[in-house]
């Protein structure tokens, strides 16, 4: 059990609110490269959205610290409160705006084709559109895929600027379209890359904070208008090559409001299968654990229960009773947010503030789930239990056998046969129970399903799809349930 | 021919002045019955009058008001759970049951090795080694791995003798092993019980055929209302019964 725990706790990270003013946590992927933040030689973080995090410690009078995460998570990352604020090259995109505020803009990217030295066959984004032949890479849920997506370009997604240039050296692409940073960063020094074209297609790069933080908000938005103003977010872009006419023209005016002057390639970004497909896989992953883990922690229970309340002393058979009754009888929505909201504040009343740290969502709902389902398994283990009749006790008794080792021989491996068609279909109800899970921000396939729902638009679509997947859990647990009752139950009967 | 030998391999039985009530209803009334190593005793008598009750009061399977029960050199006394003593006698007095109590989630094998593996904590291959060969003495070892709803009821009820057997003991209870079965499978469960008689066991069997009674029984005693009503060998029992009530009870069984 301790094992397990840990495990979530490895896995998840806790979901505090901001509660100590003194001290934010700042969500940044620091394999996703430079010159954003990254580890130099000597493995010291460094890069120019470093250098902008110290100048925030100085202007906002907090300290920061730093919170690895992985690029494409930050958004989900930053709405479960694993941090306070997101900066890592976020661009603002209109389906991000509709889930995070973005403060005011600290830096305007736009994006760079860049090609093998000597290439002959386009000589820009517009001619290599032209040719519909040539195949591009760029990063994952960039706004730079946006527009190869709008553009119908043949493009390769990759995790690290690195994986992209690579393959164009290698000739297994035409192409890199990406934010001016990385490309200056990457491929600048690369005698065997060039640069095709002028930047195009300008953006914004900006922190993101949880909607609901606005005090936050507030504080780095003029934090950030005061690095404008003092010349210190000029100074750091200049050391870090990255400070350029366009940015000086429009950076002091820039806005995180929707209507830039500049954006358009953006605003029509299509949400493709091949966009949110992954989000749901990763839905459905903690979907299929949390019903395995919490499954187990409800059988081992009702187990105990089911004994307790057959062979248990008078007071222990009253306890299990009671217990049953309670978590037939709470609703388990209501259950979910006492655990995950509630139990904290509990334990911190009772000096063990400790504990309530350990409570992230995956773990509120493991519980809940686990001591729900345990009540039903009681009741189904009791009653298998109580079906195996008086005559096989009395014939292991006679044959010698204790009680104890008859239970565990005789009644336990026959009981478990009676209970096994109703056990499973506990399993696949507590299976989809596990939705509920969302209501505490536990990112699983149903909330996976809200977020993306609510960014595109596209409810009818995504929720076939996240229905699909469902069905594709759920019949394959009943199928192997099916299996195993046919397999325990050959050969059953007197 | 009421006297076996002494140096029989069974186990002699006391039972003194066995009282067992059930809520308002005297059960047993008094009982008491010295059964000699090596004997086989059937307990006949009307429904109701106490057989199985006796029967399961021998191995603790009924706790008694009153009295005391000597099976070899382990004795119960009233209302007491001495569960080492049951232990002990259960080790040493197998008991067959009328609707057989196979396990069924087990195949036949291991029904029969269970208890030596289990509860005597032998070796499991010499275990299966010594269960074949009961299974072969009960004519059954072809079944070894089937399960027991395969089986017919004769069947089952030989494998559940084979089963009491695998315990090693002195001495056989049987309630009533042939009233769920068929004419036919009857007998081959009869002929089993017979053959067992040869290895100088000690049975006491609760049964309602009497010509089995008569040919099988070294003694048969008569059960009724809680009492003995007559005890003796079969012709004296069978033949020639005393009693008025022993009367009554055989003219309706034999028609």
């Amino acid at each position: 059990m301790a094992g397990f725990w840990s495990l979530i706790l490895a896995s998840t990270a806790l979901a505090c609110s901001f509660q100590n003013p003194k001290q934010l946590r700042w969500g940044c992927d620091e394999e996703g490269g430079a010159p954003y933040c990254f580890l130099d030689q000597n493995l010291q973080r460094v890069g120019f959205e470093v250098d902008i995090v110290r100048e925030l410690e100085k202007k906002i009078g907090t300290t920061i610290r730093f919170t690895q995460y992985g690029f494409e998570s930050l958004i989900p990352g930053l709405l479960k409160r694993d941090f306070e604020f997101a900066m890592n090259g976020l661009e603002i995109l209109p389906e991000r705006r509709k889930s995070v505020y973005f403060c005011r803009p600290y830096f305007l990217y736009r994006q760079q084709l860049t090609v093998r030295k000597g290439e002959t066959r386009f000589e820009n984004y517009e001619s290599l559109i032209a040719t519909k032949l040539m195949k591009v890479g760029t990063m994952d849920g960039t706004a730079a895929e946006a527009i190869l997506i709008r553009d119908g370009v043949n493009h390769g997604s990759y995790s690290t600027p690195t994986e992209a240039f690579r393959d164009l050296e290698l000739s297994r692409i035409d192409a890199v379209l990406i934010d001016l940073p990385m490309a200056q960063r990457y491929a600048g020094e690369n005698p065997a890359l060039a640069p095709a074209g002028k930047p195009f297609a300008p953006g914004r790069y900006a922190i993101a904070v949880h909607p609901e933080n606005e005090t936050l908000a507030k504080a780095i938005d003029q934090a950030i208008s005061d690095m404008i103003t003092d010349g210190s977010l000029q100074k750091i872009l200049t050391q870090w090559k990255l400070w350029d006419e366009f940015n000086a023209i429009h950076l002091a005016s820039a806005t995180s409001a929707s209507d830039w002057q500049f954006e358009t390639a953006e605003e029509d970004a299509p949400w493709t299968v091949s966009r949110y497909l992954p989000l749901l896989l990763d839905g459905t992953r903690v979907t299929l654990v949390l019903t395995l883990s919490s499954f187990a922690l409800a059988l081992c229970l009702g187990l105990g229960i089911a004994t307790a309340r057959l062979y248990g002393p008078k007071p222990v058979q009253i306890l299990a009773v009671a217990y049953v009754e309670f978590f037939r009888g709470v609703p388990l929505l209501l259950l979910l947010f006492f655990l995950y909201f509630g139990l904290p504040s509990v334990l911190a009343s009772i000096g063990l503030a400790g504990l309530g740290e350990w409570i992230t969502p995956f773990g509120a709902a493991w519980l809940g789930l686990g001591l729900t389902y345990a009540a039903y398994e009681a009741e189904i283990q009791r009653s298998a239990i109580q079906s195996i009749p008086q005559g096989q006790w009395e014939a292991a008794a006679a044959l010698g056998m204790t009680r104890g080792l008859t239970f565990r021989r005789i009644i336990l491996p026959q009981a478990v046969r009676i209970a096994l068609p109703p056990t499973t279909s506990d399993l696949v109800a507590l299976f989809k129970d596990t939705s509920v899970a969302s209501a505490i921000t536990l990112l699983e396939l149903n909330k996976q399903y809200q977020i993306l729902a609510k960014s595109s638009l596209k409810f009818v679509e995504i929720g076939i799809i996240t229905a699909i997947l469902y069905l594709l859990l759920s019949l394959p647990l009943g199928l192997a349930s099916r299996a195993l009752e046919r397999r325990l139950g050959a050969g059953h009967g007197k | 021919m009421a006297n076996k030998s002494a140096e029989s391999p069974g186990l002699a039985i006391h039972i003194t002045s066995l009282k067992k009530r059930h809520g308002d209803r005297e059960i047993l009334r008094g009982v008491d019955l010295r059964i000699h190593p090596g004997q086989t005793v059937a307990l006949i008598g009307p429904s109701g009058g106490g057989k199985t009750t006796l029967l399961r009061c021998l191995n603790g399977l009924e706790v008694f008001d009153h009295g005391s029960v000597r099976v070899g050199d382990c004795t119960l006394n009233a209302l007491s759970g001495q569960s080492i003593e049951i232990a002990r006698i259960r080790r040493s007095l197998g008991m067959i049951f009328q609707d057989f109590q196979l396990f069924p989630h087990l195949t036949v094998l291991e029904n029969v090795a269970a208890a030596p593996i289990w509860v005597l904590g032998e070796n499991a291959k010499e275990a299966r080694d010594r269960s074949i060969h009961l299974l072969d003495r009960v004519k059954l070892s072809e079944f070894a791995n089937r399960k027991p709803m395969q089986l017919s009821g004769g069947q089952k009820q030989r494998v559940a003798i084979a089963r009491a057997l695998a315990l090693k003991p002195l001495g056989l209870l049987c309630d009533e092993i042939t009233s769920a079965l068929d004419p036919e499978t009857k007998h081959e469960v009869l002929a089993v019980l017979e053959d067992l008689k040869r290895d100088g066991l000690t049975v006491i069997m609760v049964t309602h055929e009497i010509g089995f009674a008569k040919r099988a029984a070294d003694r048969v005693v008569l059960l009724a209302e809680g009492n003995i009503a007559e005890e003796g060998t079969a012709a004296e029992v069978i033949d020639s019964p005393k009693t008025e009530r022993a009367c009554k009870f055989l003219a309706r069984v034999l028609g």
